[in-house]
């Protein structure tokens, strides 16, 4: 018995397999290195084998390797919060899930910047392996986060109307859609631009009742009466006439803050409107969840609605694993210009060579990581 | 015929400026008060915020004039008509919408009157309606506070400030209390400490050692109660324990309130607001209110509840009464409307 288990530790392999790691926080261009790290290519008892396939660079990642972001993880770390991957092989006592199997991170902290990771059956959560990438890749953040926002703060009925700022932001987008999907009318802020028709146009196909510019919004021309929900990722003034658009017993959700100023909001609406206002964050829902129901149930109507293809893929720019310093720091910089804070969405993807990907928006970023690695499954 | 007495009354005719628009008239009151209503004599009623407000037509709930002054008050019941609940020498108080206070004599109808204990000194009396029970239901209503929990809050020095601190002592909470620097700064904290504060900063004390300060205490505030507004919220608020509330009840500094972004995303606070009149007539809350109104008085008969600093000013110097109370940071002025003692046997 003894031998058997000295010899099958020792023909147990160690493959060489590659991470984005940080040793120390600091400006992330600089302190995310690409290391290759040896492995065991044999999970033990609880554990899982991942070899990730897509994973986004997120305001989130770059707030974390500063060292700004509430989730700091043990370092030496690996960077990334979000992504999905192959489930390769699984420990003899994982029971929830199995090989094959895509998965995302449980939670955020987990490092997805990497090729292959061996992972506690508890950190990971399996999505519908029929999703495709572009879904997959992006599946944990922004569009649970939409989901979430419009469900869990205001009973909201068919007809009934909400309004949110920054609406051409990633979690913007998926906000359109889901009040589409559900009846719901949207009235989407956006600021005044060049190209606005355009954008108009876009959010138009989305799904969106109205669009309006945040000039509109605060000369309070446009009337827009029943606001239940107001979704705000901006903050300042703009927080302000969206607090000042919600009826009675409204509520205002804040999940970004955009303009780097506070959350305004006006005395009147506060007292005799009995408006409140209440934040969102995604990590802390996750968190919270004592069982899997209420995520598996919201995991298969969002499924449900990619794969229909009701709710619109998003288009990635692809880059490879080893340009992530110049990549980082373009996503860095998109991120600073723009003044952008919490909302801005980054992917990352990993392992990724069948998948068609297209640069359509400025502000996606993927790395492409081909990964060449020689993988020997142990049986 | 039914017979009448002159009244004094301070009445606006048109919203505008209080300095201008409010004048002392003489109007006619019919001492034969109906079926289910009171004569009653007016005693005592301050100048609040409201009053001027509502006189600019700036609030919420608008009285087209022409429009008797006041929000809040006492009054004694002279005369009963048919089948009122009440007994002559009663001391009432109006809750409602419209609010008559600054006359002599009005007549009321008994479902508007609220009786208060004859034992409660005519101050606290007459500013029993407003300021205590927001302090009751912003301690009571939002947050479940357990004895020797934490609350914040600004405008410490107002007169639901001080009802704050006062029930803060009597619930078993603690209160961290924020106020404006001022030239006597000193004696207000001591005031403050004299009627139960736990902790008294200025604003800038509070900016400067706030985290020092909450190393000392064993968990950060749960409640934080905001009658100012701009930077002034953000301050309270920003100190909250994960998943605390920020209620509003006022907004002095005429800033819109702000809180942090993260603050909300990340530490899950939560702000909301109320209005004491709104919040007592919603149908769902009466039982509770009537409950609220009975503690109150409770804690004023045992003197756990002390009238604020006031002046006491007559109808006739109604001027001059409400030029410091637009000033701002002048002591709130009291009409005498009547001496309690005086004779009402010529009714």
């Amino acid at each position: 018995m003894l031998k058997t288990l000295i010899l099958r530790s020792t023909i147990q392999r160690a493959a060489s397999t590659r991470q984005l790691v940080y040793e120390g926080y600091g400006n992330p261009p600089e302190a995310i290195q690409l290391k290759s790290v040896n492995l065991s290519d044999k999970p033990s008892s609880y554990q899982i084998l991942v070899k990730w396939i897509a994973s986004p660079i997120n305001p989130a990642d770059l707030n974390q390797i500063q060292g700004v972001y509430p989730v700091k993880p043990t370092l030496p770390a690996v960077g990334g919060n979000e992504g999905f991957g192959r489930v390769i092989s699984v420990g003899s006592n994982v029971k929830s899930i199995k090989e094959g199997d895509h998965v995302i991170p449980n939670r955020s902290g987990l490092g997805t910047w990497r090729e292959v990771g061996l992972h506690s059956e508890d950190n990971v959560f399996p999505i519908d392996n029929n999703l495709p990438l572009e879904y997959a890749a992006v599946f944990q953040v922004n569009p649970p986060t939409a989901y979430r926002m419009l469900k869990d703060f205001i009973d909201l009925k068919k007809g009934d109307t909400i309004v949110q700022n920054g609406a051409n932001s990633a979690v913007g987008k998926q906000v359109i859609q889901i009040c589409r999907i559900l009846g719901i009318k949207s009235v989407n802020v956006v600021r005044s631009r060049d190209n606005l028709d355009e954008l108009v146009k876009e959010l138009k196909n989305l799904g969106a009742d109205h669009v309006i510019t945040q000039e509109e919004l605060y000369a309070r021309k446009a009337k827009f009466p029943g606001v239940k929900l107001a979704l705000n990722c901006v903050g300042g003034r703009s927080s302000l006439f969206l607090a000042s658009l919600l009826d009675h017993g409204g509520c205002m959700v804040t999940y970004g803050g955009m303009s780097k100023q506070p959350v305004d909001c006006p005395t009147g609406p506060l007292i005799f409107k009995d408006i409140s206002l209440r934040g969102f964050w995604m990590s802390r829902w996750y968190d919270v969840q004592k069982t899997p129901e209420k995520r598996q149930e919201m995991y298969k109507e969002l499924a449900e609605w990619m794969k229909s293809g009701e709710m619109k893929k998003q288009s990635f720019v692809n880059n490879r694993l080893e340009d992530h310093a110049r990549a980082i720091e373009d996503a860095q910089n998109k991120h600073d210009k723009n003044n952008y804070s919490l909302w801005i969405e980054f992917f990352f993807d990993i392992n990724s060579r069948f998948v068609f990907i297209v640069c359509r928006f400025r502000l996606f970023i993927v790395f492409y990581l081909s990964v060449q690695l020689l993988f020997t499954c142990s049986e | 015929m039914s017979k009448v007495i002159q009244s004094r009354a301070l009445i606006y005719r048109k919203f505008g400026d209080p300095r201008e628009v409010l004048g002392l008239e003489s109007i006619n009151v019919s001492t034969e008060p109906g079926k289910g209503e009171c004569l009653v004599q007016w005693l005592a009623s301050p100048i609040n915020p409201l009053d001027i407000n509502r006189i600019q037509g700036n609030y919420a709930i608008k009285t087209e004039p022409p429009v008797i002054g006041g929000s809040e008050g006492i009054g004694k019941v002279v005369k009963i008509g048919s089948g009122s609940r009440f007994n002559v020498g009663d001391h009432v108080t109006i809750f409602s919408a419209e609010t008559p206070f600054w006359t002599e004599y009005g007549i009321v109808d008994d479902d508007d009157l609220v009786k208060l204990y004859n034992r409660i000194p005519l101050d606290l009396a007459a500013t029993l309606m407003i300021n205590p029970p927001t302090a009751w239901i912003m301690l009571k209503k939002y947050v479940e506070l357990e004895k020797g929990d934490y609350v914040i809050q600004n405008s410490a020095n107002s007169g639901v400030g001080r009802s704050v601190i006062e029930l803060c002592k009597v619930f078993g909470f603690r209160s961290i209390n924020i106020v404006r620097d001022r030239k006597n700064i000193e004696t207000l904290k001591t005031d403050l400490w004299k009627i139960g504060a736990d902790h008294v900063f200025t604003e800038e004390e509070f900016k400067e050692t706030y985290r020092k300060f909450l190393k000392t205490i064993n968990a950060r505030p749960k409640l934080a109660l905001n009658g100012v507004g701009g930077k002034s919220a953000l301050q309270i608020s920003s100190v909250l324990e994960r998943g605390g509330t920020c209620v509003t009840y006022g907004g002095m500094s005429k800033k819109a309130h702000e809180f942090t972004t993260s603050a909300l995303v990340f530490n899950d606070i939560q702000i909301r607001g109320v209005a004491v009149g709104m919040w007592a007539r919603r149908e769902e809350n009466l039982d509770e209110w009537n409950h609220c109104i009975d503690e109150v008085q409770k804690l004023a008969v045992a003197g756990k509840l002390t009238a604020i600093p006031m002046e006491r000013i007559e109808m006739s110097d109604f001027k001059k009464g409400i030029e410091r109370s637009m000033e701002g940071r002048s002591i709130k002025q009291l009409f005498i409307i009547n001496s309690s003692t005086s004779s009402s046997s010529h009714l």
